[in-house]
């Protein structure tokens, strides 16, 4: 009896196959599609009410700032099945019992479901291009290139909440729940600020709003990048806790 | 190859499982049996390192599953309850998937995928999806899955489960050509499964295993086998049938030694071998036949195997001339080993032992079918007219064939068995 396969112990073995599964996953049922074309549909009507509009600046701050709001039902439709599809069919076990660790897992997934963005985010090119097309004089593409980094960074903080609410439940339903409402909250967290002086640093360090704004204006500050990252890191390092958790219940 | 220590496993309030061990040699195939419910699936889980036992440790090969568990699953192959599976992915996508999985270079991964799915009987339907497959095929997908990295040992959790006859049976034999040089850990609550598959029987219950051994052992150690004799023996003959019955117990490797005295019995294989005997002799026309005395004797046994006993008990027979009419083997059923073991049918399984209930004649059928876990069993105890009409044509044959035989006959490897 042999093993065929290599021995060792890298902690990411077995990431590229899942990173490559879960991606091929989306588009292998209606739900990538029904997502890929909602996206589109709603920064399309955006960029036709608050962008395409004559005698006015060629820019697209307008669809940058919405883009908050824009993700907030498309993140949780991304992310719901993740695990908790997993956990409720019993799919998870057969991972669990391969020699993939949980860092492993939990990063393929992921990965997966941020080049699953990257890919929902593909059309909407489309919409600098037509803008490139009617703008007189010539398009900025600076705050453009910005600002689509800073719906990436953005939605790559929204997928990794969304991954967390999945590995919690076994009902994906839920999850979507969780996490939109998890989102929500974060997005009105400005509103929070009439408690008190302490709850408005708090708040505006917090918010995501503002950040993304300076994005759109073409401003990278290296502080918004690294408040992304911090999160999106801490986030994930829940989520792998909570899948080592589940593991011992 | 598989070692259980001292697993335990809680859920909330729950003791799921309460320090099972047990330990698997390499080539082994043991059956995980228990109701449902009794802990089997949380022990597979955690010898496949799904969750993790709060106490105690799992070893694969030399290997630890909460310090290796990577190289402990390298020798695991794994096929869950229910055979999960992505339905949405075409069979052989899935199987490079599980390939990548285990970090399989192309070539051995393309070359492994081509065994399996031959091996697996999948070749035809290898571009399908796999949602929709048939669920015996899905059951072939999971295997071939869990053979994909070619291990030395094999955890299937009830593969059986939910699926038609001819799928139970290409499953079993799938399995058994797979346990040829695999170590198998089989779960299962389908007795017969784990009776025709398994060279070892672990039996659990309230997550405590109950019994451990090979099903001879087991039922052996249940002390409900032995040997069956019966004969017709008139009530002036009493003294012969009692010395008869000293002289077995005086064999070696008899334990004990019950006998009962009746009047044959009716609606039974018995009255049936009664009535085709009298008629062959005479004694009384068809459909009159007369009832008459009967011996019953039941020989229980150390041994597991009762062939020699049999046979000195035959020529003992012979030597107090006594015209033995039956002596077969009755060794218990896994139905029987395993309500002896788990205690929850403990009642049942004692009115299935033939020296249990003196007022009963030792082939009547029992009043109710004990622990019915399978149509076999259940054929099996209440001895079935295909089986009557069977027994009466080889007794006619025989009447007509040669008048002169010697009495004692020695019939029936296994209970239930035509005498």
């Amino acid at each position: 009896m042999t093993t065929s396969t290599s021995p060792g112990l890298n902690p990411l073995a077995g990431f590229p196959a899942i990173v490559r599964r879960e991606l091929w996953s989306y588009f292998r049922q209606p739900a990538g599609w029904i997502i890929i074309a909602l996206c589109t549909l709603l920064m399309g009507v955006v960029f036709a009410i608050g962008v395409l509009l004559p005698n006015q600046p060629a820019t697209m701050r307008t669809l940058f700032d919405a883009s908050g709001w824009l993700l907030l039902p498309l993140a949780p439709a991304i992310t719901m099945r993740l695990f908790a599809d997993e956990y409720r069919s019993g799919t998870i076990e057969p991972l669990l019992a391969s020699p993939v660790g949980t860092p492993a897992l939990v990063l393929g997934k992921f990965a997966g479901s941020v080049l699953f963005l990257l890919c929902m985010l593909l059309p909407t090119l489309v919409f600098p291009a037509t803008l490139a097309l009617f703008a007189s004089p010539a398009l900025d593409a600076g705050p453009i290139i910005t600002g689509y980094l800073a719906v990436v960074l953005l939605g790559m903080l929204y997928l990794s909440i969304g991954l967390l609410a999945s590995s919690c439940t076994s009902n994906a339903t839920l999850a979507f729940m969780l996490t939109l409402f998890a989102l929500l909250g974060w997005l009105l967290l400005p509103a929070a600020a009439r408690l008190g002086e302490w709850a408005r640093v708090i708040t505006f360090r917090a918010s995501l709003g503002p950040r993304v704004a300076d994005f759109a204006k073409g401003v990278v500050d290296l502080g918004h990048v690294v408040f992304f990252l911090a999160c999106i890191t801490s986030v994930l390092a829940c989520a792998i806790a909570v899948v080592r958790l589940r593991r011992w219940k | 190859m598989i070692v259980v220590d001292q697993v335990h496993k809680r859920f909330g309030n729950l003791h799921a499982v309460q320090g099972v061990s047990f330990a698997l040699r390499p080539g082994q195939i043991a059956g995980l049996l228990g109701h449902n419910g009794a802990g089997k699936t949380t022990t597979i889980r955690m010898i496949t390192s799904c969750i993790m036992p709060d106490a105690g440790c799992v070893r694969v090969g030399e290997h630890d599953t909460r310090d290796a568990r990577h190289q402990a699953m390298r020798l695991l192959g794994y096929l869950p309850e229910a055979t999960p599976l992505y339905h949405e992915m075409p069979v052989e996508d899935y199987l490079h998937y599980r390939g990548r999985l285990w970090s399989m270079p192309r070539k051995d991964r393309t070359r492994a995928i081509s065994r399996v799915l031959e091996r697996c009987w999948l070749r035809d339907v290898s571009l399908r999806r796999i949602g929709t497959l048939s669920k015996g095929y899905k059951q072939r997908v999971g295997l071939a899955s869990a053979l994909l990295h070619d291990p030395p040992a094999l955890v299937l959790d009830e593969p059986t489960n939910g699926l038609d006859p001819t799928q139970v049976h290409e499953t079993r034999s799938l399995v058994r050509e797979l346990a040829a040089d695999r170590t198998v850990l089989l779960s299962s609550h389908i007795l017969t499964e784990v009776e025709k598959l398994c060279d070892r029987v672990v039996i659990i219950a309230g997550g405590v295993v109950k019994a451990d051994g090979s099903p001879s052992e087991l039922a052996a150690a249940t002390g409900l086998g032995g040997v069956q004799l019966a004969a017709f023996a008139p009530e002036e003959d009493k003294s012969s049938a009692h010395a008869l019955a000293a002289v077995i117990a005086a064999m070696e490797g008899v334990t004990r030694v019950s006998q009962q005295w009746g009047q044959t019995p009716g609606g039974h294989i018995w009255a049936e071998q009664v009535r085709a005997e009298q008629v062959r002799a005479g004694q009384a026309q068809a459909g009159q036949a007369q009832a008459r005395s009967v011996w019953s004797c039941f020989v229980q046994s150390a041994g597991a195997d009762t062939q020699a006993l049999r046979e000195q008990i035959a020529l003992a027979a012979l030597a107090h001339r006594m015209p033995l009419h039956l002596v077969r083997e009755q060794r218990a059923t896994l139905e029987q080993v395993f309500a002896h073991a788990t205690d929850s049918a403990g009642a049942s399984a004692a009115n299935t032992a033939p020296n249990s209930e003196p007022a009963r004649p030792a082939l009547a059928p029992p009043a109710s079918i004990p622990h019915a876990a399978s149509w076999d069993a259940a054929r099996r105890e209440v001895a079935p007219s295909e089986q009557q009409l069977r027994l009466r044509a080889r007794l006619d044959a025989a009447a007509s064939a040669e008048q002169s035989q010697p009495p004692a006959t020695l019939d029936g490897p296994r209970a239930g068995g035509t005498p």
